[in-house]
């Protein structure tokens, strides 16, 4: 018998898909970028002493422009779309989820900088196993079953280089072996 | 054209281009046989990879899985009822009734003779169609190219029938983000927030794999749903279809015919075309009452469509220099990381390029077709992989990918941000080709605008005084129209889903 966790379904409910509070929340970014403009498209501001060569290379223009459309896309869309009943503790649970498992990935990418690659990406694959519901053997045959893979590929398949990990300068490894893991 | 064939069998000589065809092959084999996954993931995911090879190389490795994809999903929607990918939807129609009589291996047979006949026509268009197209280009100007990139812009939003407002809003937001870092014109930073990091722009690397990656293993992750493994007996006897399909000849010509017109159209793509062929092939069937029910014509019609889009989808990029769609979209960024300027001067500067890129298509249907003939019975079971499975091994991938194109924290975040928007864009049926066209077409369309009124010494009339930039600005304002219109319209009949 299996010893896994189903996973929940929230994240294919179509009836709470909240694409109408998407729109909202970008028409939001899109006002408070356009009021930013001013200060964030300063002409010269990296490299001063250009000569003026025309309204239309003006560097602000391009991106007032797009967020003009950005804004009225998206509060046309908003105000075309249909109303949405959200289940908010659901989504919040959702998008939860997803925080942790952002949370991880960056956490990974210290990680790297201090226990190497291999290891790394074991911790990672665990966690993320565990998140989704996997438990017992086969989490931890997922964790080193992609742990190996990733080597594989990217280390020796690869060779993608990754900065020499703290761990390492404690302990003498050979140097193929700190080059794999 | 003969010495095109010489020169393009020639650049078949180096390892590098074999290995990336036969290993995109069976990724994309693999991953269109998988239902919930598609090619998409796959390229994004092996993007950063292809920047270090060579551009043939890269390339053939993401057209693999492109092509590929296509094919291998036609596995499940036979065997299960399952389409492995969006454009195999139809061949579920009469491929599944056709394996429950008992023929699984004709209709397999016949979905991959049809989508060879589909590829392999395509890529002859390709050949015949690019360079001409490109030479007519060489007379456009700077105005008429940055029209051409509006255009399919326009197009590939207006295609979004039901959420072209979104469709809009997501365009202009690539749009704006294309234009984050460093402008030189005037040596300016735009939305750097005094960061230096900024400089270099939003890395589109960072995106794709954050859009198309992480956002499907967030999704993935979540979700309990596990596909049975097909029971379907695999006998021998895969090699009758490729008899068959041409006892079918109008539908089948017909429906390579739509792939191709479809293709070469920004925005359109795999689904029109397939819907149209299929709708086509009924309506002149002699027996169309057999549709839906194991017609040999259905499955042909739809599989010679979607196959025959990949190799067509490159005639725009190849020709003018602008992708109509996400996968091609994605692939431009090899091109821009090689120096390779697609376009007008490629057929002239890359010729070697060019010409191999011709046979390696031809050669990858091939290598598929074998692929599929010696494996379809291992193939079958992988759409038994639990999704909760995939996802971790796409986010394992995803952040490899992400940190190991600059090793920068800040790439994997900027990943992640997307990746959060993805998943959000899933839940609400959004669709993401619009955001990438504007990532990628953004600062070619500003470039383009910027040269073209330059030389006009900012007069504006240089948009309508030539006839093809006029002609493109019609359309455009047109298509602009009408998906206003659409949208009206859908509102009088009551408030619209946001969704496609």
């Amino acid at each position: 018998m299996s010893e896994d966790k189903g996973g929940d379904t929230g994240a294919f409910d179509e009836e709470r898909n909240g694409g109408r509070y998407l729109l909202g929340a970008m028409a939001a970014a899109a006002v408070i970028l356009l009021a930013l403009h001013g200060t964030q498209t300063v002409d010269g501001s990296v490299v001063s002493g250009n000569q003026d060569v025309g309204w239309w290379a003006e560097p602000g223009l391009s991106p007032f422009v797009f967020l003009i459309i950005t804004l009225v896309a998206s509060v046309a869309a908003f105000l075309v779309a249909k109303r949405e009943t959200i289940n908010w503790s659901q989504t919040a649970a959702d998008y939860g989820r997803v925080a942790v498992l952002s949370a991880c990935m960056i956490g990974t990418v210290f990680l790297l900088k201090i226990i190497g690659f291999a290891l790394s990406i074991l911790v990672f694959a665990g966690v993320v196993a565990f998140i989704a519901g996997f438990r017992g053997a086969r989490l931890v045959g997922i964790a080193v079953a992609a742990s190996v893979a990733m080597v594989l590929i990217f280390r020796v398949g690869f060779s993608v280089w990754f900065p020499r990990p703290e761990l390492f300068k404690l302990i003498d490894l050979p140097f193929w072996l700190q080059g794999v893991l | 054209m003969f010495e095109t064939i010489i020169l393009g069998l020639q650049q078949l000589n180096d390892p590098m281009v074999w290995i990336a065809l036969i290993g995109g092959s069976i990724l994309g084999i693999v991953l269109g046989a998988i239902p919930g996954i598609g090619p998409g993931v796959g390229i994004a995911l092996l993007l950063p990879v292809t920047y270090a090879m060579e551009p043939l190389a890269g390339i053939t490795l993401l057209m693999g899985l492109y092509a590929a994809g296509w094919y291998g999903g036609a596995i499940p929607a036979i065997t299960i009822n399952t389409p492995g990918t969006g454009v195999n939807v139809l061949t579920t129609y009469d491929g599944y009734p056709m394996a429950k009589n008992g023929e699984p291996q004709r209709a397999l047979s016949l979905a991959y003779a049809s989508s060879f006949v589909g590829g392999v026509f395509a890529v002859i268009v390709l050949m015949v169609a690019a360079w001409p197209i490109a030479s007519l280009s060489r007379h456009l100007t700077s105005i008429d190219l940055g029209m051409a990139a509006l255009l399919a812009m326009v197009l590939v939003v207006v295609a979004h029938r039901g959420s072209e407002l979104a469709s809009f809003a997501l365009l202009g937001a690539g749009l704006f983000i294309s234009t984050i870092g460093l402008e030189t014109a005037y040596g300016s930073a735009r939305y750097t927030f005094d960061t230096t990091w900024m400089l270099a722009g939003v890395p589109l690397i960072a995106v794709i794999l954050g859009l198309f990656a992480i956002g499907q293993a967030f999704t993935l992750i979540f979700s309990d749903r596990q596909i049975e493994a097909s029971d379907t007996e695999m006998k021998r006897g895969l090699l009758g279809g490729f008899v068959e399909v041409f006892k079918y000849p109008r539908t089948l010509f017909r429906s390579a015919g739509f792939g191709v017109g479809m293709g070469v159209l920004p925005g359109v793509g795999e689904f029109l075309a397939q819907f149209f062929a299929y709708t086509t092939a009924r309506a002149t069937s002699k027996t169309p009452e057999k549709f839906g029910k194991g017609a040999p014509e259905g499955i042909i019609a739809s599989e010679t469509a979607n196959n025959a889009v990949p190799p067509a989808a490159l005639v725009p990029l190849l020709s003018l220099g602008i992708p109509g769609e996400s996968f091609t979209a994605m692939m431009l960024t090899v091109f821009i990381i090689h120096g390779i300027d697609p376009g007008p001067t490629l057929f002239q500067d890359n010729r070697e390029f060019v010409a191999g890129l011709y046979m390696t298509l031809l050669a990858m249907n091939v290598v598929i077709v074998l692929l599929l003939l010696a494996g379809t019975r291992w193939i079958a079971k992988l759409s038994s992989i639990p999704d909760r499975l995939l996802g971790v091994i796409i986010l394992c991938l995803a952040l490899v990918g992400s940190y190991s194109t600059n090793y920068r924290l800040t790439d994997t975040i900027i990943a992640l941000a997307f990746g959060v928007l993805g998943f959000a864009l899933r839940r609400a049926n959004i669709p993401m080709v619009p955001i990438i066209l504007g990532l990628v077409l953004g600062p070619i369309m500003e470039r383009y605008f910027r040269q073209g009124v330059g030389a006009a010494g900012g007069d504006l009339s240089v948009f309508v005084s030539r006839p093809i930039s006029l002609a493109f600005l019609i359309l455009i304002v047109a298509l602009v129209a009408l998906a206003i219109r659409n949208a009206i319209v859908g509102r009088k009949r009551g408030p619209a889903d946001v969704s496609g």
